[in-house]
């Protein structure tokens, strides 16, 4: 089990990361979600050992991080966010040299890169050098240089950036097959569909703080909302705030000039009941659009705010 | 340590991927030494001071003095012609030495008399130099000789004076000559001892070169004179140091080409390599692994060590080959020769580590290295002899690594030293080394 008590990590004025209290559990795959500098990447580089914390304490089955780091990285696997492999040198050339770190050699460290080439499906370019790689190749020699010591905890960060769809499915699939036989993972990423997609539970984290932890099902409950409408039109804030706030069931949660989200109380009149009223409203409205609750109207609901923002 | 080992033989395996860097390394050191050695003097390293020099010779005097000059000049390497009278200059004349007129009675009369050397525009400066301190030489082993001739005359009339109980001074003999000039039998003794005087560089008085004879009271307490025909003085002239001329040809080029492209490829392959890694996540990438951040430093400055160890061990091996093929002489001790590059090496590779953290853009810290590199080499002697440079110049040079190295080099190739000699300056390496790693560790945070 990986525990964080505490963390934090302050640069200046800017609080990246902000008493972070987690706890991660074996075999699970773990989301930690949320908007670009919301301090995902701050985070990781603390529990990885590469950037040491303010405060707080940091523990791989007990042992901290910081007080005995070859024996917690011995464990642990980390795929970094940048693509950071030598392009000059051959796949096979990077995994060996990565592999040795980790204490593997001779037959094993062999087996392994064969085995790693192999689960990534790169097996056929081994002696290519990366530097004539796609990025999605390149992504993929990432991943696999993370898995490569069959690490006990493997560490990923926003993997799948920069990739095609289909390079994308392909990793999500590597980290679910590693995550089966048992490797605990703590996945970052920005993109929501990801983290439904893959994770056993998720930490959503704005502004270096976490806001709400949980399984998809626990989190969409917890908003306490049946829909989400969004509403397109042309009005101004003041008077679709004047025209929409007293309807019954319906809890405004971002209002602004030609734009409304509002999300539809599950123990309310429910949608067909108030949708009339919304059309009725007054309002001049282009386009009105229905979500089932999802992480993006909970980190909406939480935050006002939409993960891409 | 098998960490910093492997991070080391990494870093190895990756640079000798670079062709770029594998031309740099080995190819362009090998031609820029040859080019160089050819362009200064190739493997005799052939130098004006060695060879004959052009001197035609004008001599308005005509006295037994200006011949004892002339036969002395000819003893020193001069190519020697003769202009008869000041109008009649040859049209390959390079340089002309005229004697004056008055240059026997002058000399003999203790007044100074200048003699002259013309050098005509166009014509070797180094060579008239050469030439100016040849003549130099000459002139003061011909006063040498004539201040011998007199102290032999002086002791004799001196003995007799004291036996007739009337003291004399050597030069009070003079008064015998005629309206100044020397008396025969005077001159041919004179011939006789300038042909056995010589002056050493290390003993050569401004007094005697000057023409002024020496107090006799000085002289006799010297106690070393001796009349009779046996030499009264016995001075070889010599040179400071094992070889008398600075290092030229390939014994300049081998040692300074391989300094400065040592130097290069660590400060710009190595800087680059840094600032990469570091851009890219790698460093931090490499603190993901059970490595420590002093492990990687270490790696990283033994990485460096490593490359140059194996660039130095090239190029000796060369300069070995070249001995072999075209008979070099490179001071016969290339062991110490590759032993003081290695150290130097060490010395150097940590500073190309520190480079690359100071710097976060790979072209700036390679453009910095290279700028760095020809400073370095250029005051440190690699581009010409230190020897050659002013006293200040040399004096600044020794805060650079380059000139320490080229100083054990040239010690070891150019003047037959040993390595006791040269120890201290490889001692000044290794702080240098020492202080370097001292910066690379403070400057390369990869946390």
């Amino acid at each position: 089990m990986i525990t964080i008590e505490g963390l934090r990590k302050h640069y200046g004025e800017i609080k990246a990361v902000d008493g972070i209290v987690l706890e991660i559990y074996d075999g699970e795959i773990f989301g930690l979600l949320g908007p670009n500098g919301a301090g995902k990447t701050t985070m990781i580089s603390m529990i990885s050992g590469v950037l040491r914390p303010d405060s707080g304490r940091i523990t791989f089955d007990g042992l901290n991080i910081w007080v005995e780091p070859k024996k917690v990285k011995r464990n642990l696997g980390v795929v970094p966010q940048e693509i950071a492999v030598y392009e000059d040198l051959t796949a096979k050339d990077n995994l060996e040299f990565w592999g040795s770190l980790h204490g593997l050699r001779g037959p094993e460290l062999k087996r392994s890169v064969h085995e790693a080439l192999e689960r990534v499906g790169l097996e056929d370019r081994a002696k290519d050098r990366v530097k004539a790689f796609s990025g999605g190749m390149k992504r993929r020699l990432n991943l696999c240089m993370g898995l490569l010591h069959r690490p006990k905890y493997l560490l990923l960060d926003e993997p799948t950036v920069g990739i095609d769809p289909q390079a994308r499915l392909a990793i999500l699939d590597i980290v679910r097959e590693v995550a089966a036989a048992g490797t605990t993972v703590l996945y970052t990423t920005h993109y929501m569909e990801e983290a439904q997609e893959l994770c056993d539970r998720i930490a959503i984290i704005d502004h270096g703080q976490i806001l709400t932890i949980g399984t998809l099902e626990a989190l969409t409950r917890q908003s306490g909302e049946s829909e989400v409408l969004k509403v397109v039109g042309n009005f101004d804030e003041a008077s679709a705030n004047q025209r929409l706030s007293g309807l019954s069931g319906l809890r405004l949660i971002r209002v602004e000039a030609g734009t409304v989200l509002a999300g539809i109380d599950a123990k309310g009149p429910g949608l067909l009941e108030i949708l009339p009223k919304v059309l009725g409203s007054g309002l001049s409205i282009d386009d009105l659009s229905i979500q089932k609750p999802n992480l993006q109207s909970v980190f909406i609901s939480l935050t006002g705010r939409e993960l891409r923002d | 340590m098998a960490n910093i080992l492997k991070i080391a033989i990494h870093d190895l395996r990756i640079t000798l991927r670079d062709r770029s860097a594998v031309m740099w390394m080995f190819f362009l050191p090998i031609v820029f030494a040859t080019f160089f050695g050819l362009v200064l003097g190739g493997p005799s390293g052939t130098n004006p001071v060695d060879g004959t020099v052009a001197l035609t010779i004008l001599d308005l005097d005509g006295s037994t003095l200006s011949s004892a000059l002339i036969e002395e000049l000819k003893d020193d390497r001069f190519g020697l012609t003769f202009q008869e009278a000041l109008e009649a200059k040859a049209s390959d004349t390079v340089r002309t030495l005229v004697i004056p007129e008055d240059f026997e009675a002058s000399v003999t009369a203790g007044v100074q008399t200048t003699l002259r050397l013309e050098k005509e525009p166009g014509t070797s400066a180094e060579a008239a130099l050469v030439a100016q301190a040849r003549i130099v030489r000459s002139v003061t082993r011909l006063i040498a000789g004539l201040i011998m001739t007199e102290l032999s005359e002086a002791e004799e009339e001196s003995a007799i004076d004291v036996i007739l109980g009337e003291p004399a001074s050597p030069f009070q003999s003079e008064k015998s000559g005629k309206n100044g000039a020397v008396p025969e039998s005077k001159t041919s003794n004179f011939l006789k001892s300038s042909r056995k005087a010589r002056v050493s560089a290390e003993s050569y008085s401004p007094y005697v070169a000057q023409g002024n004879p020496k107090p006799d009271d000085e002289i006799s307490k010297k106690g070393r004179f001796r009349t009779g025909t046996s030499p009264l003085v016995s001075i070889d002239t010599t040179w400071a140091g094992e070889r008398p001329r600075p290092p030229s040809g390939f014994s300049q080029s081998i040692p300074g080409n391989a300094t400065m492209f040592v130097l290069l490829v660590t400060l710009t392959y190595g800087a680059a390599s840094i600032t990469t890694e570091r851009q890219s996540g790698l460093l931090r990438r490499l603190l993901t692994s059970p490595v420590s951040p002093r492990e990687i430093v270490g790696g990283k400055i033994l990485g460096r060590f490593v490359i140059s160890g194996l660039q130095v061990s090239v190029l000796v091996g060369f300069a070995a080959l070249a001995g072999i093929w075209v008979d070099l002489d490179l001071g016969g001790n290339l062991l110490l020769m590759w032993a003081v590059l290695l150290v130097y090496g060490a010395c150097v590779a940590p500073l190309g580590v520190a480079l690359g953290a100071w710097f976060r853009d790979r072209d700036r810290a390679a453009n910095i290295g290279v700028m760095a590199t020809m400073a370095m080499a250029a005051f440190g002697g690699c581009w010409w002899p230190l020897e050659v440079v002013s006293q200040p110049l040399q004096k600044f040079a020794m805060l650079f690594p380059t000139t320490w190295v080229m100083r054990a080099l040239h010690g070891l190739i150019s003047f037959g030293h040993g390595w006791k000699v040269i120890s201290p300056f490889v001692g000044v390496l290794v702080l240098f080394g020492i202080a370097f790693t001292a910066l690379a560790m403070r400057s390369l945070r990869v946390e």
